[in-house]
């Protein structure tokens, strides 16, 4: 399936339910799908975040089972922004101490198998492969 | 997402139904602050509810549990289904915010802090 969406609260949710939707009718286990939509939430606020400082901007997404993996590509046309150089936040020992936001990639990296980023033709691109289990 | 706040006496429950996402904390953020935070009483969170849980989610959560640890008061989450305590355990909050499986461990840990 392929989602055209713009950098919007209302699109991420629009998102969401669309990829529920396909995910559901292609056979994915329900493990699958929650944790491609963990991977859709935070890519795609990512962009909303960074690579769109405006708030407003085109994301393409594409979502595949290819038999025994889900594989979610997410592209913008925003300012150049590499998810996967955020530093992965240590363990806090303490509710003090705790890192309270940024888990979003954590979390993806959790859920996926592979993520990948690339810089195509002003475009950032990011590939994550989550397992059909 | 849907928000229930009930009056245990010694502490207050809040019952969480629906997904925490970017959208979900959206809607219930400020009432799930201010049912939690102002009184500075012990508080409940049964996550029992909750289906999904994302980043926001859990900086959420993480916020309320600081802000009620600032007051001297304990904040324990209870009854999160696997896959929510999967997401909890990976960002290491049982050993920060108490965690229990259901309403009367979570109270039997209240009461043990």
């Amino acid at each position: 399936v392929r989602l055209s969406l713009e950098a919007n609260l209302e699109a991420l949710e629009s998102g969401q339910a669309a990829l529920a939707s396909f995910l559901d009718e292609a056979g994915a286990s329900e493990k699958t799908a929650y944790n491609a939509s963990l991977a859709f939430e935070a890519l795609v606020s990512n962009v909303m975040r960074h690579a769109y400082p405006s708030g407003h901007g085109p994301i393409d997404v594409s979502v595949e089972l290819d038999g025994a993996e889900v594989i979610l590509t997410v592209e913008d046309q925003g300012r150049p922004f590499n998810p996967l150089l955020a530093e992965e936040p240590a363990k806090p020992a303490s509710v003090e101490e705790a890192q309270i936001g940024g888990w979003g990639i954590s979390l993806v990296r959790m859920a996926a198998t592979n993520i990948e980023y690339r810089r195509i033709d002003s475009r950032n691109r990011v590939r994550v492969r989550i397992r059909n289990s | 997402m849907q928000l229930q706040v009930t009056d245990l006496g010694e502490a207050s429950k809040v019952t969480l139904e629906g997904r925490l996402d970017t959208p979900g904390v959206g809607e219930i953020e400020t009432r799930f602050t201010a049912s939690i935070v102002p009184p500075g009483r012990n508080a409940l969170v049964d996550l029992s509810g909750v289906t999904f849980l994302s980043s926001m989610g859990i900086r959420m959560l993480l916020t309320v549990g600081r802000a009620l640890k600032g007051r001297n008061a304990t904040m324990v989450l209870f009854g999160a289904q696997p896959a929510v305590f999967q997401s909890l355990e990976h960002v290491g909050m049982p050993g920060i915010i108490p965690l229990a499986e259901d309403e009367a461990q979570a109270l039997a840990l209240l009461n043990s802090a």
